[in-house]
């Protein structure tokens, strides 16, 4: 060993290495970022369990009426589910033959590859989703199904669910949803809908080809109790959770099939590394190269880090761009870009105009509610979208004139004004439909009909620090009329998978929707948009600005496809 | 956890009160070994204001036991804080250093193995892989949540000529509970006392209690992708003063030296060494 190293030392590589080395580091040019690391995680047996329920085509009420047996198929399937209408037509529906299931307002992969559909975040393809019977007059869902992917993201601030905020939990939207109207169950019916909902549950024996792919073929009343040798530790939910769905109350079993669900649904966000930071779309390969930064810094709100990044993007000397040698899409047609057009985007989007007196500043203030790295604040906000449907029906002022009642009048007269519910099984719902020419007492209010709604108790309290946070005027009706048309913020991410997009899917491109935003806080400047957004001050848009904002909402772009 | 914290302040106290001889590196190790029975007591502090993200404090104590002549085990504590954010204990690394030839010769060879038990780490002790500015802007609620046990080994390659050492390390980590490739790390540190005799008169401020030097140190990517590509490096001058009978301080600024890098590191070491500390009790 010591004559090996006699002579290494003598070797000149040796005695010069150091030198080597100090050139080599030297070298070590611009320092391209790395990519962020991307983990699979494991994940918990609800998720796997609740994908399974929701793939579940057994719970709605055509089942119940037509079912020969809980594990029978049926002889024939829903109408409903056998065609899924898209704007270019209908598509053949991937649950034809069976009846209505979670999955079929919210697809994924179903449609991956077909011309004129594609990969989907959660969401159909259609303005408002067909339900399974005619009830209360709607032979659809009031509103867009929202996606879902990214809608559970944790944020600051508390969770509502839909667009009028109905739900702060998922697990109250999957209960609702399971035993209510888009399932076939009429508001007086969640008796039926339980009792028949557990004797699936109970009955099940995994026999169907959705139970072999999920759960290995075991059925729920094994997976729920827990105790078999054959569970996998990937299906093996906790302890504290199990149940025997024999001898548990119809309660209990809907309350843990409502938890797996929502398992599940927290689980459905858009690509993100092991720390939180998003990484797929165009624009994340674009902070990540120029070193910018993804997120808010510990003790930073996202508002100032949205401030912060408007500043960095628009000192960026010398940027660099995302072309397809950095990633590409498998799923979309367009280039995997980020480009000047696209950061021209993105300053708009941050730039908050300070007196918005016309549309000439190149000032969307988009940030102020659709705020990165999320792009959604979570809460809501009167867009205008509700007057523009109304007015378009009705002509022009016409949703300003529009009379909505007091929060006394409202709770008074709860059957005229708010939403069906099993306390209020024969309510009208008029201020959640879409505006027709034959009723024009019909419109959308959105938060309206769920703020401060007795029957709906469990959202109440978030919604109260929302509506009457810091620098809200509460001081009439407890700030009822500051809800007025307020809907929930979409998030931005692969929005491209969600169109038509607004809540009553009134637009097909994102061309269509900025053009609606140069319209509507035109509106709000001229005094003429009722319960206009503080955030439409700072919205300064004109034609000029569509391109580049469009080719930014674009390069929030992914491939999501559930894997 | 309370133990470690008094553990770490006991020590971060005592530490002030002794001497030791040492070289001006932070994060490259020379083939020097710590004198058996010797233990030095050492407080490294390291300050840096990323671009883009929040400046941080981070503090490891060290305690470096000469066991043998060729073997020393050392054990560090570290944690940091970061300014809007949170103090935290980010956890610990127990390391041992072999030294498989004992005569000096032209190359010294030190083999280095190390366990690390780490979450939120900003101590910077070594840069492997592809690690960059981007980890350091992560909150340290959101990276307590990956807790990293890694095993790391080193070759270390040291020289003295003249006064003159010369230090190489070739660093490979390997992350032991998740599926990740090895990572790869280098450091360089040169060196030499400003005075290699000592005066006759017995003064604190005599050039030759001041020792300087420079290191260079960075990732070189993993098994999957080795090289320079998406790594971090950084690059500075160190002096170290070694009191007599007293304590070694020692300070580098470390320029990063490209964008993935952070723009300027300050290092500050307070080290002791307690002379036979066990072998002293035990007669």
């Amino acid at each position: 060993m010591i004559r090996f190293m006699a002579l290494l030392q003598n070797l000149p590589v040796v005695r010069l290495s150091p030198c080597f080395l100090l050139i080599f580091t030297l070298s070590c040019g611009a320092g391209d970022a790395p990519p962020f690391p991307s983990e699979a995680e494991s994940t918990p047996a609800e998720d796997s369990i609740g994908e399974r329920l929701f793939l579940d085509t057994r719970f709605a009420q055509y089942f119940a009426a037509h079912m020969t047996g809980v594990n029978a198929p049926l002889a024939v399937g829903d109408p409903v589910v056998a065609t899924v209408p898209t704007p270019n037509g209908p598509l053949p529906g991937p649950f034809a033959g069976q009846s209505i299931n979670c999955r079929s307002c919210h697809f994924v992969t179903e449609f991956q590859g077909v011309s004129g559909a594609g990969n989907r975040t959660y969401s159909d393809f259609t303005t408002r989703s067909p339900i399974p019977l005619v009830m209360n007059g709607f032979t659809e869902t009031p509103r867009n199904s929202m996606h879902m992917v990214g809608s559970l993201q944790p944020h600051p601030g508390p969770t509502f669910l839909h667009s009028d905020g109905e739900f702060s939990s998922p697990a109250d939207l999957v209960a609702a949803t399971l035993t209510g109207r888009n399932f076939g169950w009429a508001p007086d019916q969640y008796q039926q809908a339980l009792a028949h909902f557990a004797a699936i549950i109970r009955g099940d024996d995994g026999s169907s080809q959705l139970a072999k792919d999920r759960t290995n073929g075991l059925s729920y009343s094994t997976l729920f109790l827990g105790k078999d040798s054959s569970i996998t530790s990937d299906l093996l939910i906790p302890a504290a959770d199990r149940i025997d769905v024999q001898s548990a109350s119809n309660e209990q079993i809907l309350a843990l099939v409502s938890k797996c669900i929502a398992t599940y649904m927290g689980d459905l966000l858009f690509q993100q590394d092991e720390f939180g930071r998003y990484i797929g779309s165009p624009y994340d390969v674009f902070l990540r190269i120029n070193h910018l930064p993804v997120q808010p810094n510990a003790g930073e709100s996202i508002a100032q880090y949205n401030q912060r990044l408007y500043k960095i993007v628009v000192g960026l000397s010398n940027p660099k761009f995302v072309d397809g040698t950095m990633g590409n899409f498998r799923y979309h047609a367009q280039p995997f870009q980020f480009g000047p057009t696209e950061l021209a985007g993105l300053k708009i989007f941050l730039k908050a105009a300070a007196v918005a007196q016309d549309g000439s500043q190149h000032a969307g203030n988009c940030a102020s509610c659709h705020p990165a790295p999320d792009f959604s604040d979570f809460s809501f906000h009167n867009t205008g979208i509700s007057q523009d449907e109304y007015d378009a029906v009705h002509g022009a002022g016409a949703f300003a004139n529009l009379a909505i009642p007091s929060l006394a009048e409202r709770n008074q007269n709860y059957d005229l004004y708010l939403p069906v519910t099993a306390n209020h099984p024969n309510a009208s719902e008029r201020f959640r439909r879409a505006a027709t020419a034959a009723n024009p007492e019909y419109a959308d209010l959105g938060l309206w009909n769920v703020y401060l709604n007795p029957d709906i108790p469990k959202p109440q309290a978030s919604l109260k620090s929302i509506v009457c946070g810091a620098g809200k005027d509460c001081s009439v009706d407890n700030g009822l009329p500051n809800t007025i048309a307020q809907f929930k913020t979409s998030v931005l991410r692969d929005l491209e998978d969600s169109q038509p997009y607004f809540h009553n899917g009134s637009t097909l491109t994102f061309g269509d929707v900025v053009r609606f935003y140069i319209r509507s806080s035109q509106l709000a400047r001229m005094g003429l948009l009722r319960n206009p957004p503080s955030e439409f001050k700072g919205m300064s848009l004109s034609d000029s600005d569509i391109d580049a904002l469009v080719a930014f909402l674009k390069s929030l772009t992914e491939d999501y496809d559930d894997a | 956890m309370k133990f470690l914290l008094t553990l770490y302040l006991f020590a971060t106290f005592f530490v002030g009160l002794g001497s030791a001889q040492e070289r001006p590196y932070f994060v490259t190790y020379s083939s020097d070994m710590e004198e058996p029975g010797n233990l030095e007591v050492s407080v490294k502090t390291l300050q840096a204001s990323p671009k883009f993200a929040n400046s941080f404090v981070s503090q490891t104590l060290e305690l470096e036991y000469g066991a043998t002549a060729w073997w020393t085990s050392e054990v560090y504590l570290s944690g940091q804080g970061t300014s809007s954010d949170s103090t935290i204990f980010t956890g610990y690394r127990w390391e041992n250093r072999f030294r498989p030839l004992f005569r000096e010769h032209f190359i010294n060879p030190v083999l280095y193995i190390e366990y690390e038990n780490l979450s939120a780490d900003r101590s910077l002790l070594e840069i492997v892989g592809n690690d960059s500015i981007a980890d350091l802007r992560i909150p340290n609620g959101v990276a307590r949540r990956d807790i990293e046990r890694e095993l790391e080994l080193k070759l270390i390659l040291g020289s003295d000529f003249r006064g003159w050492n010369v230090s190489e390390n070739f660093i490979a980590e390997k992350n032991l509970i998740e599926p990740e490739p090895w990572e790869f790390g280098y450091a360089l540190g040169v060196s030499r006392p400003l005075q290699l005799a000592a005066g006759r008169k017995d003064c604190v401020f005599c050039r030759e209690n001041f020792s300087v030097g420079a290191e260079l140190y960075g990732g070189l990517g993993t098994l999957d992708s080795f090289g320079l590509k998406a790594t971090s490096h950084y690059a500075g001058p160190a002096v170290a003063f070694n009191i007599p009978r007293g304590p070694t301080i020692s300070f580098s600024p470390n320029f990063g030296l490209n964008d993935n890098s952070v723009g300027v590191i300050y290092r500050f070491n307070i080290s002791y060494e307690f002379q036979q500390i066990f072998r002293r009790h035990s007669r």
